[in-house]
Formats: C-alpha cells, sequence, structure tokens
C-alpha cells in the first residue's frame, strides 16, 4: 500500500548518483614523465591498500536514495503468511432464523451449507476442519473429506441458541490446536455471535493467530421475549433507539417469527438519535429475529446503533449492533497499541504478560503493572499483584466487563482504593461544550457504558479525577512503597473509535506519565471530562482543518495536518465492503468504503530524513575521498 | 633548428669570450694520474705544496734541495684530449614544450668544446646511434666545433642506445687517458653507469659528471589524476593522483641523489657537477669556472 503516490515520481532521481558520478569523472591529465623509473619504484614500494569499487558505493548510494522515496512515499510492505496447515472452525446457524429465507428459494441454512463447502474446496488438503453449531453442538477435527460429508447430511436444527455452549465448545478444539493458525468462519447470524462474545472467547488463546471470517448478514439480531405483555399492547411492544451517522436514510426493519411469519417496518433516519416503538401485532413473538435493511448512499455499517428493548417485559435487555460489539473485541488491541506507543516515547521496556505468564511477575520499585479489565483473578495472582506493589511497584487497574468485582475486592481488597461492588447501570455523563455533542455522540457516551462499578474507597485513598457528578474517575492510594491506582472508565468499549483513541493516548500519556512520577502538572479540580475535553481542543482543529470528519464517509489516504506547528500525518484505514454486495440485504447499497480507523501520528519524517540525509552525506563523502585516492591500476 | 642551437650556442659563448679566467679551464679538469705509460705531461715549474693537497704531489727530491714542500707544475697545453659524452635518452626531452634538457645539454657541450678549442685542446664527441658508436676524433681545428655542434642538434630523436653502452665503446678505443665529460639525468638504475665510471677512472681517465635535472622530476608537483607517459618508452604509463605519493616520492628521488653523490665521491678524478636546467647555463659555466680558478 503507497500512501504518498506523489514522491514516486522521484523514482527517476536514483540515477542522479550515476550522473553525478559521470560528471565528476575527468579524463586524467597526459604527461610525458622522465623519472618513471623513480615513480614506478614508489608505486612497487607503497602500494595502498585495494579500495572499494566505487560501482559499489554507487549502488548503495541509489539503494538509500530508493529507501528514502520509499519512506516517503509510506510503501507498507505486504505481510506473507506462513503457508503452515490452517485450521478452520465454522461456526453454523441451526436456530430458528437459519429457517429464513435469503431469496426466494434460499434459506439462510442451505445458503451457509453451500458457502461452507465452497469454502472447504479452498483449504488445502492438510487443513482440519471442526463445525460448531450455534446450539453448541460440535464435531471433533475432521479431514476436509469428513467434513464435506458431515455438511451434507446435517440439517437444520430450529434449536435454541446456547452461546455459552458454543464457547465451551470452541475452547474444547482450540485447545487441539494451540500452535495452529485458527480461521473462525462465522457463517451464521454473525451478529449474534457478536453480541455473545463469541471472538472474544479466543482472547484467552494469545498464541493462536485467528481470522474471524464473516460471511453472514450483519445487520440482524435475534430476541427473545418471555412473560406477559403490557395491557396496553395488543401484541409484542420492540423499543428500538438508534443513534447514527449526521445522514439521512432509509431503514427498513425486519421481524421473523419462529413459524416463520414476518413484518416489516420502514423508518426514516434523519441523523437524529431517536427512540422508536414497534408493535408487533398477533402473538407467539417471544423468539424472533430483527434484521436491518439500510437504504442510503453511505455505508452505515460502522457508525450506526440499535438497541432494543423489549418493554413489554420486566427484564430489561440491552442488546448491541455486532459493530458496537466488535469495539469491544478490538479494545485490547488498541490499549495494548497505545502502551506500546507509550513506552516507546518514554524509552521504557514494554511487555504483555499473557494469562500463562502470570508467574514472570517479579518487578518491583519504578515498575507500572498495567492490568486492563482482568478476568477473574485468582488468590495466587492476587498476591503477586499485592507483592509487586508492596516491593514499591505501581499498578494501574482498569477493570471492565470480564473483570469480576467481587473476586478482586476480596482478593485484592488491602491494597485497592476501593471497595467494587457491580450495581445497576448508573449514567454518569463528562460535560463537554455543546457544539461538540453532535460531533461527538459516543465519546460523551462512554461513561455511560463504563460506569458499571461502584467505588466505596478506603480512607487514605485520593481521587485524582472525577467525573462531573462527583463520581470517581481516578483513585490513587499507597501501599507499602508502591502505589495503586484505580480508573473507574474500562476504556475499553470506544476504543475503535478513532477520535477517543487519540484522546485516550493522551489521557493515558498523562497518566502513565503521572503513575511513573514524570513531571505532570496534573490540576487539581480537573474532571475526566474536563481532562478528555481539553485533549480533544488540540485535536478538533486538526480535523478541522483538514476534513469534514463529521461525516461519516472519508476517502482513505493519507492526510498531512498541522498541530501546535508540528506537522502530523493522519491516516485512515478503509475497509472494502466487497462481499456485502452479495448479500440480497446490501444489494442496494452504492458506497463500497467505509473508515474503518484513523489516526494521527507525529510526522517523524522530518528526523528520519534528516537522519538519513545526513547518512547519505557521511557516505558521499566517504566515496568522495575514496575516489580521490589513488587509482594504482595500470592502464593497459 | 639546427640553425637556432647554433645562434644560442654561439650567443652564449659570446658572453664567456669576457670572462678573463678562461685559460684557468685547464684547472677545472683536476690533477690527473695517467696509468698509461709515455704519456706524462711536460714540466714547467715548481711550485708550493699547499696544505690539504695530495701528498703523493711533491717532488721530494726538488723538496729536499728547496727545504720546503714543493710540487710539479706540468704543462697541459695542447696535452689533453677532451670528449664530450652527451645523453641522448629520451628522458632528456622533459619537460615537453619548454626549454628541455637535451637543449641545456646541446649550450654547454657548444660552449665547452669552444672554451675547450680556444685553449688548444682537442675535443671529440662521442655518440652513440643504433647500437654503433659515433665519434667525432678530437680535433683542435675550429671547423670540427661547427661540425660537432650540427651533430649534436641533429640527434633529436630519441636514441635506443644507453649512455652506459655509448661510454662502454669508447673506453674500449681509447688509447691514451683523456678526459671525459659524461652527460646524463639518470633516469635509470644508476649503478651500472657508476660501475663503467668506476673503469673509466682505473684507466686514468679524468672524469666530468654533468648530472642534468629539472625541479618537477624532484619535487612532482601535479595535481588531480595524471597519466604519467614514460620517454624512455620503456615501462607502460602509470596512472595515478600523485598528490598521494608526493612525499613518499620526494623522499625516494632525495635518496636516489643520495646514492649517486656518495658512489660518485668513491671514485677518483671524479669531478660531480648537478644542473638544475631551470637557472641559466651561463651562471652555472661562470661559477665554476671562478670556483677552479
Amino acid at each position: 500500500m503507497i500512501a504518498n503516490t506523489m514522491f514516486l515520481w522521484a523514482l527517476p532521481l536514483l540515477i542522479l548518483p550515476w550522473l553525478l558520478r559521470l560528471i565528476k569523472t575527468q579524463k586524467p591529465v597526459l604527461i610525458s614523465f622522465s623519472q618513471s623509473y623513480l615513480l614506478k619504484k614508489v608505486m612497487d614500494a607503497y602500494r595502498p591498500k585495494k579500495r572499494s569499487n566505487p560501482w559499489w558505493l554507487i549502488l548503495l548510494r541509489m539503494l538509500i536514495l530508493l529507501m528514502l522515496i520509499f519512506l516517503l512515499a509510506g510503501i507498507a510492505l505486504p505481510q506473507f503468511r506462513t503457508s503452515g496447515p490452517i485450521s478452520a472452525i465454522l461456526l453454523l446457524d441451526d436456530s430458528l432464523y437459519s429457517h429464513s429465507k435469503v431469496t426466494e428459494k434460499e434459506t439462510l441454512w442451505t445458503s451457509q451449507i453451500v458457502k461452507a463447502r465452497e469454502r472447504l474446496a479452498n483449504f488445502s488438503i492438510q487443513t482440519k476442519v471442526a463445525i460448531v453449531t450455534s446450539s453448541g453442538k460440535a464435531t471433533e477435527w475432521l479431514s476436509l473429506a469428513q467434513a464435506g460429508l458431515f455438511l451434507s447430511k446435517q440439517k437444520a436444527g430450529y434449536k435454541e441458541e446456547n452461546w455459552s455452549r458454543v464457547k465451551g465448545q470452541l475452547q474444547k478444539l482450540l485447545r487441539k490446536r494451540e500452535h495452529d493458525e485458527v480461521k473462525l468462519i462465522l457463517l451464521g447470524d454473525g451478529k449474534s455471535t457478536q453480541s455473545e462474545g463469541i471472538v472474544n472467547c479466543f482472547a484467552q488463546w494469545p498464541n493462536h493467530d485467528i481470522e474471524v471470517e464473516e460471511l453472514d448478514n450483519p445487520y440482524s439480531i435475534n430476541f427473545s421475549i418471555t412473560g406477559k405483555a403490557k395491557p396496553s399492547t395488543k401484541g409484542t411492544l420492540l423499543e428500538l433507539f438508534i443513534d447514527g451517522p449526521n445522514q439521512s436514510a432509509e431503514l427498513k426493519f425486519k421481524v421473523i417469527a419462529k413459524d416463520g411469519r414476518n413484518l416489516t417496518k420502514t423508518i426514516s433516519w434523519n441523523g437524529v438519535s431517536n427512540f422508536i416503538q414497534w408493535e408487533l401485532e398477533g402473538e407467539h413473538w417471544s423468539l424472533g429475529h430483527l434484521s436491518l435493511d439500510i437504504v442510503d448512499r453511505f455505508d452505515f455499517d460502522n457508525h450506526l446503533f440499535f438497541n432494543i428493548e423489549e418493554s413489554n417485559y420486566q427484564k430489561i435487555v440491552l442488546l448491541q449492533h455486532q459493530q458496537a460489539e466488535k469495539r469491544l473485541q478490538d479494545s485490547g488491541y488498541y490499549l495494548e497499541k497505545a502502551l506500546q506507543n507509550l513506552a516507546v516515547l518514554h524509552k521504557i521496556d514494554f511487555r504483555v504478560l499473557s494469562p500463562r505468564s502470570w508467574n514472570s511477575l517479579t518487578g518491583g520499585k519504578g515498575d507500572l503493572l498495567i492490568l486492563h479489565d482482568p478476568p477473574f483473578l485468582s488468590q495466587e495472582e492476587s498476591q503477586k499483584i499485592i507483592q509487586f506493589v508492596r516491593r514499591g511497584g505501581k499498578a494501574l487497574m482498569m477493570p471492565g466487563p470480564l473483570s469480576s468485582a467481587e473476586a478482586m475486592s476480596t482478593n485484592l481488597g488491602e491494597i485497592l482504593p476501593a471497595k467494587l461492588k457491580e450495581l445497576s447501570r448508573k449514567p454518569l455523563k463528562l460535560t463537554l461544550p455543546e457544539n461538540w455533542k453532535q460531533q461527538l455522540p459516543r465519546l460523551i457516551d462512554t461513561p455511560l457504558r463504563g460506569g458499571w462499578m461502584f467505588y466505596q474507597l478506603s480512607s487514605d485513598t485520593q481521587v485524582l479525577m472525577r467525573f462531573e457528578d462527583g463520581s470517581p474517575f481516578w483513585m490513587q492510594r499507597a501501599i507499602g512503597q508502591g502505589e495503586i491506582h484505580l480508573m473507574s472508565s474500562p476504556f475499553h468499549i470506544v476504543f475503535s473509535d478513532a477520535l477517543v483513541q487519540n484522546d485516550l493516548l493522551t489521557l493515558l500519556n498523562l497518566i502513565t506519565n503521572f503513575a511513573l512520577n514524570a513531571n505532570v502538572n496534573l490540576e487539581d479540580k480537573l474532571n475526566a471530562g474536563e481532562a478528555i475535553g481539553k485533549k480533544m481542543e488540540s485535536i478538533l482543529p486538526i480535523l478541522s482543518l483538514s476534513r469534514d470528519f463529521d461525516s461519516s464517509f472519508i476517502e482513505p489516504g493519507v492526510y498531512e495536518v498541522q498541530q501546535n506547528g508540528k506537522n502530523h500525518f493522519l491516516s485512515c484505514n478503509v475497509n472494502a465492503k466487497i462481499e456485502m454486495e452479495r448479500l440480497p440485504y446490501k444489494k442496494n447499497l452504492t458506497s463500497t468504503q467505509t473508515v474503518d480507523s484513523f489516526s494521527i501520528t507525529p510526522k517523524r519524517v522530518d528526523t528520519e530524513i534528516a537522519i538519513l540525509l545526513l547518512f547519505l552525506v557521511l557516505i558521499e563523502i566517504f566515496s568522495l575521498h575514496q575516489l580521490q585516492k589513488p587509482s594504482l591500476k595500470r592502464s593497459y | 633548428m639546427r640553425e637556432e642551437l647554433s645562434r644560442d650556442i654561439l650567443k652564449l659563448i659570446d658572453r664567456l669570450e669576457f670572462l678573463p679566467s678562461i685559460k684557468s679551464l685547464k684547472h677545472l679538469s683536476g690533477r690527473h694520474f695517467s696509468s698509461l705509460k709515455g704519456h706524462s705531461p711536460e714540466f714547467k715549474e715548481y711550485r708550493n705544496y699547499q696544505s690539504g693537497e695530495d701528498y703523493r704531489l711533491i717532488d721530494w727530491k726538488a723538496s729536499a734541495k728547496q727545504r720546503n714542500p714543493v710540487v710539479q707544475v706540468k704543462d697541459h697545453q695542447g696535452m689533453h684530449e677532451h670528449w664530450m659524452i652527451p645523453d641522448l635518452s629520451g628522458s632528456m626531452h622533459f619537460p615537453k614544450d619548454k626549454e628541455t634538457k637535451f637543449h641545456c645539454q646541446l649550450l654547454l657541450c657548444g660552449a665547452l668544446i669552444y672554451l675547450l678549442h680556444a685553449q688548444g685542446d682537442k675535443v671529440g664527441l662521442a655518440m652513440a646511434k643504433e647500437l654503433q658508436p659515433e665519434l667525432v676524433e678530437p680535433m683542435r681545428r675550429n671547423e670540427s666545433l661547427q661540425q660537432m655542434i650540427a651533430m649534436l642538434a641533429g640527434q633529436t630523436d630519441k636514441n635506443s642506445q644507453t649512455l652506459t653502452q655509448t661510454l662502454e665503446l669508447l673506453l674500449g678505443n681509447l688509447r691514451r687517458p683523456s678526459i671525459l665529460w659524461v652527460m646524463t639525468d639518470f633516469d635509470q638504475d644508476p649503478e651500472p653507469l657508476i660501475n663503467i665510471l668506476k673503469n673509466a677512472s682505473n684507466q686514468g681517465h679524468e672524469l666530468n659528471l654533468i648530472h642534468w635535472m629539472h625541479p618537477d622530476e624532484s619535487d612532482l608537483p601535479y595535481r588531480d589524476e595524471i597519466e604519467f607517459i614514460d620517454l624512455e618508452k620503456k615501462i607502460e604509463n602509470l596512472k595515478l593522483f600523485p598528490e598521494e605519493l608526493q612525499t613518499i616520492y620526494q623522499n625516494t628521488y632525495r635518496d636516489h641523489c643520495l646514492f649517486i653523490e656518495r658512489a660518485l665521491a668513491s671514485i677518483q678524478h671524479l669531478h660531480y657537477h648537478r644542473i638544475d636546467i631551470t637557472s641559466p647555463i651561463e651562471a652555472w659555466l661562470i661559477k665554476t669556472l671562478r670556483q677552479s680558478s
């Protein structure tokens, strides 16, 4: 991938060293000399060392120029994958939804089988395949032929989905392919599998190189309703909260009941968050499937959220759109990346401790341990953390959805700045200027989703940052020679949002600096919202300078922007959604590209180019020196 | 060309005419002790022995009579045969397009032949051409002066015959001790020439060695890449950056000259003169004549 193709025009400059060589080369002056006898004697006695071949020097200079041009052009070499045996897991949807038709003649189930067999045909003969269904049934690792036979015999079961069992089966299968590259192909209801955190369960296998391939329509969701309907409604009432980009579009919702009945509803989306109610007439809507079709000029894929709140029922279930869930899955990656950047910035060592390498946690004074959404911490692991802190280390904890508040409070209670307890969601809002709200709806939403924990502060805890409503955001407690820091925001839900990513980086920078005792002036009364807002101030002008980033559609490429007088590159990565066009739900989509992410990176080219140019000059001087040495080769 | 050279020589000679000490040129040849029998010079007078002179010059019998060490002064007039042996090698044509060593050699030869004729000595010329020595027998006649100068001037082409070989051939033909005027620029290994000079000295000949040199030969004052063409055409061209080798070359050249000086110092009856051709020949000649007088 070439970011700046313009620089490729500089390629003809490669002949520059050769031209310079031609210009510099002068024919020797002819002189008739009488004392050639002595001259020859001198040359025989004092023959200098054989000098380097100037051709090599020219070639070297050309190579350096080429590297320089490639660096400026921002060429990213394609990553070649090793061609080892691949293990693939096919996840089939044999639930109620698989009964629904994708075309007039074809149901989702038959479509899945066809696609699965197509995939198998593309695998190498060594590939081992396992098939898991959404009801939780799984095969062993099969050969390609066995898998093909299984698929031909398998029938749709219209069974209840059992995701916890699916997860268990997947883990069981993965355990046997510990060192393999595993490809997970989600053939069924991609959205459901995403929402149930199927991909997340792979997170505990860090050695696996897992590739997820979704083949189904992502704009659909399963729902289940039990209990009695409200007296005011005739049937089942679906309440939908829709939040999306600032573009107008037509949204078509379709629900399918278990018996195949379906209803459709079309609403016009005008870019404003909306709360709609949809009464499903008739009975037996307790189990159904909701799908969404968008008629628009843009691809809403990354930007539209809809939550279903089934209000005819006591229990409120918040279901998230799969793309939102995908952000969850990406969060660990982005955090790790942000920390890596920070580590480079601060010139400190950074490593990721996998669950298996807990034993290697030996650090102490001066070390910073970041615990991001730690899963259940055992007594032994907690003791290691406590020892780490008591020895003078610093621990920064950011609990999240995978963290168990009770377990942490029990095992880490003696050092935690606050006791944790899971409570009902308490909406917490950050204060941001009014005009930002429209631009950054998801940022404002961040603590709302993150406020799952309640903190009962210990007496010696110091609150460094608070939310606007007074809830602590960043707590610090000195333990022995060390310190423990606790964040109330999990920092994970909106990580894949580019704006928050950048903000996160700056905020993490602040936190890491503080935790590492760097010289940081932390304002006493600055709450988290203000801190984030302050950081956003430095980012927003950049965005408005270069492009209208409020738009959900950004052309891919690298933009050069200025921030505080320094040059930065703003790179936008784009996902081509070609396969989506094949699906019946997406036939009317015209745009084929959406912005997947973008990031702002400082224009390091200045220093890199300076170093390279210096290097070039040194080479040039060296080579000139070499070229001026006498050529003691005789001319025959 | 020939006429021009002759004119140059004549100009030089004209300037030398006014010198009062021309006659003292005979002293330039120094004392010689011939090993050949029956050819001693005639007695003229006695003079006092001077400190530092070879004691063998003392006439002990006469000294005993006079109670004072005296030396016989012999009349060399008309007794000596001089031979001019110029270097005709290609290297003498350095530097190109300027006043070459060869040109200076012609001037000096012409002047010397004239002066020696003027004091009544016989002067011969030994040249070598295509392996055959060409000798102009020593003559007193004035006409031979023009003839020899014309012959010298005609030798503008590079000659394949080396000076050593010419000298060797000449020595084989000489029957009486003579005064040899050997001219060279030492552009080759000096040892063969030094050996033949030793032989000549042992045979009783008196030697005057003129070493021609140009400052560029000692300093190598060139910049950038140079391709040196050997004037002798004996070795292939040398392509190099002289700056790199300048110091080493200068040291080597100095050693080369030192070696020649030391080697020649051990030869009896040899007078060594190094002439820088960038300074006027007549200046050297006048200075040398005055010193010898």
